[in-house]
């Protein structure tokens, strides 16, 4: 077969682009296998940085606050977000537009700005940083998100099965567990899904909020690149990657299956 | 006799300025089937919305089985919905769905479960009770959502459009067995539809619902026979109209002047020169060639031309058009036209007593 010129520059134009987004990864995770301690020369394929890693008790300890930060974290922003999803949704009200975008505002108010603006107002009510003002950092910022995600599935929901259920008996509050909730339990789900992995690779706000005895994984991560990168921090980084890559396709597998 | 069971007193809809329905009132008796018919956007499906509790009249009361309900909340009415969109729960399969209601009023098990399947029974759907609604054709869900409304014993059953997503074949069999089910159970229903054809087969009573307002409400008959408005007469069934002014009235019959036809019919307490209208339904009239040889208070006869003639099978529809370019559809036998042309001059005749004068 010949392909035309045209055609042949738009294949060698997307394999550039998918090579410059994932390049960079994959020698990441390349080099977290690497037996040499630069990251410039292949000498051998070891698993010895992982085990490593496992036995620096710094790096296991900033996990444990990540995951700590995240699981707790997650678990109010989506049950925030999820009501305010539902409350936007359902009634309306005077002031309502106002709002809704007010909900969404901290998805492109620059991050640093969320962060400096965090640490004064803990400053200013003398909250000392440490696990508290992180995970109220997280949940600020990822409430949005959650809100985003719930009201897309809301969007599809039938306002009528509502209505059947309270005519069938079923009280708000019934109603709101018996039917609203099951039915965008997907929605909900996935977005806790990206509110954990919000959390847990948040390095900017987190930088301003976390106390000297609360740092989160990344801030680790961030910290050990200051003395250059070691194949510890790649292999460190691809566990990350590992486990983002997890829930997400995890979360999309619920979505699509449900939907 | 006991009082009606639903009862609408003076109710008033408005959403902002809207006035969705104007003053309405309306007595429903127990065990009637009574339909709610009128074009879309007439009010008809908000006041079934109020007998529901989904929506809170403006002003006036509604009462059920003697109370008031009108602040009550849908979910402490004794009435049952079926939604336009079935509205099923697509989480749950057939039977939960049915199970529904008597599960949130903390029904006991067993008896939850043997009501769940005689409703299912009744609905012919037991086989289908694991069934998700998403496995289920139109037609099953339809029933799914009257089985699991029925379950409950409502006072009275509320239908809105509940045919309308149902093709014609399956919508003509549904409502066969709806009205043997209204039936058998004895069950107060409220029908709503737009569709004429449905209300006059379906109902005991049809209530004309036109811009919010109640136009007329009785037997099928009544509607079809006796419209008390144009609106009622042009909406129900295929009607000719004649406008014109009352010239002259005796105690038997009146004169009608349609821009110079002359019209009889029977005599109403009107003053001479009102504007009035007479309606006439095609099947009321006939066809003839020459004048009948007769007096003007025995039969109407109207001088025209066929325009056009549509072939229906059985009977065939014969458009004459009458001095002044106004149409009249007449309805012949298929076996037995007349020997006429389009373009031929022929005369409409009726008796004068099945012209309907109408003053709205």
């Amino acid at each position: 077969m010949r392909y035309s010129l045209g055609r042949k520059f738009s294949v060698f134009y997307a394999s550039l682009i998918y090579l410059f987004l994932y390049m960079p990864i994959a020698i990441l995770i390349l080099y977290s296998f690497n037996q040499s301690k630069l990251n410039a020369v292949w000498t051998g394929f070891t698993f010895d940085w992982y085990v490593k890693l496992m036995q620096n008790s710094d790096v296991l300890e900033a996990m444990k606050t990540s995951l700590i930060v995240a699981l707790i974290s997650t678990l109010a922003a989506t049950m925030i977000g999820t009501l305010a999803a539902v409350g936007m949704y359902r009634y309306h009200f005077r002031g309502k537009t106002a709002l809704d975008a007010m909900l969404y505002l901290p998805i492109v108010i620059p991050e640093i700005v969320m962060g400096i603006s965090m640490l004064a107002l803990f400053a200013q009510l003398k909250v000392p940083l440490g696990y508290f003002t992180l995970i109220a950092a997280h949940i600020t910022f990822s409430v949005p998100f959650v809100v985003v995600v719930v009201r897309a599935r809301l969007a599809g929901f039938d306002k009528s099965i509502e209505e059947a259920a309270m005519d069938l008996g079923a009280t708000p509050w019934q109603t709101f567990v018996k039917v609203t909730m099951p039915v965008i339990a997907p929605g909900i789900l996935a977005s806790a899904m990206l509110a954990f992995t919000l959390s847990l690779d948040d390095v900017i706000i987190s930088f301003f909020v976390a106390g000297p005895a609360s740092a989160t994984l990344p801030l680790k991560i961030f910290s050990m690149v200051k003395f250059g990168v070691t194949p510890e921090i790649n292999a460190l980084s691809t566990l990350m990657l590992v486990v983002t890559l997890a829930i997400v396709i995890f979360a999309e597998r619920i979505r699509m299956r449900k939907e | 006799m006991l009082g009606p069971m639903v009862e609408l007193q003076n109710v008033v809809k408005r959403f902002g300025q809207h006035t969705v329905v104007h003053d309405l009132s309306l007595h429903i008796q127990k065990g009637e089937f009574l339909t709610l018919l009128g074009p879309s956007g007439c009010g008809k499906t908000t006041t079934l919305r109020m007998i529901a509790g989904f929506e809170h009249p403006t002003s006036g009361k509604v009462k059920l089985d003697g109370e008031f309900v009108q602040d009550l909340p849908a979910y402490s009415r004794d009435v049952n919905t079926v939604f336009q969109s079935y509205a099923l729960f697509p989480h749950l399969n057939a039977y939960e769905n049915v199970a529904f209601g008597l599960r949130v009023k903390k029904v006991a098990r067993e008896e939850i479960d043997q009501r769940v399947k005689q409703a299912l029974r009744l609905v012919q759907l037991e086989e289908y009770a694991s069934r998700k609604p998403e496995q289920l054709s139109g037609g099953q869900r339809q029933r799914i959502a009257i089985a699991r409304a029925l379950v409950n014993n409502p006072k009275v059953l509320l239908l809105d459009e509940p045919l309308g997503a149902l093709d014609q074949k399956l919508r003509k069999q549904m409502q066969v067995e709806l009205k043997h089910l209204q039936k058998q159970l004895g069950v107060t229903f409220v029908f709503v539809t737009h569709d004429q054809e449905e209300a006059l087969t379906m109902s005991d009573r049809i209530a004309v619902m036109n811009k919010g307002v109640l136009e007329q409400v009785g037997t099928p008959a009544d509607i079809y026979d006796r419209p008390a408005t144009r609106f009622v007469a042009e909406f129900i069934g295929e009607t000719n109209l004649l406008t014109g002014t009352v010239k002259l009235r005796d105690s038997r019959r009146m004169l009608i002047d349609c821009g110079g036809m002359e019209v009889a019919a029977a005599s109403l307490q009107l003053p001479e020169n009102e504007k009035v209208t007479v309606a006439i339904r095609p099947e009321k009239s006939a066809l003839s060639l020459a004048p009948v040889e007769t007096g003007i208070d025995q039969l109407v006869q109207l001088p025209g031309r066929l325009t056009e003639r549509i072939y229906c099978g059985g009977i065939t529809r014969t458009v004459v058009t009458l001095p002044g370019g106004i149409p009249f559809v007449a309805v012949e036998k298929t076996d037995q036209l007349l020997p006429v042309n389009e373009g031929d001059e022929l005369f409409v005749n009726w008796q004068p007593e099945h012209g309907v004068v109408l003053t709205r």
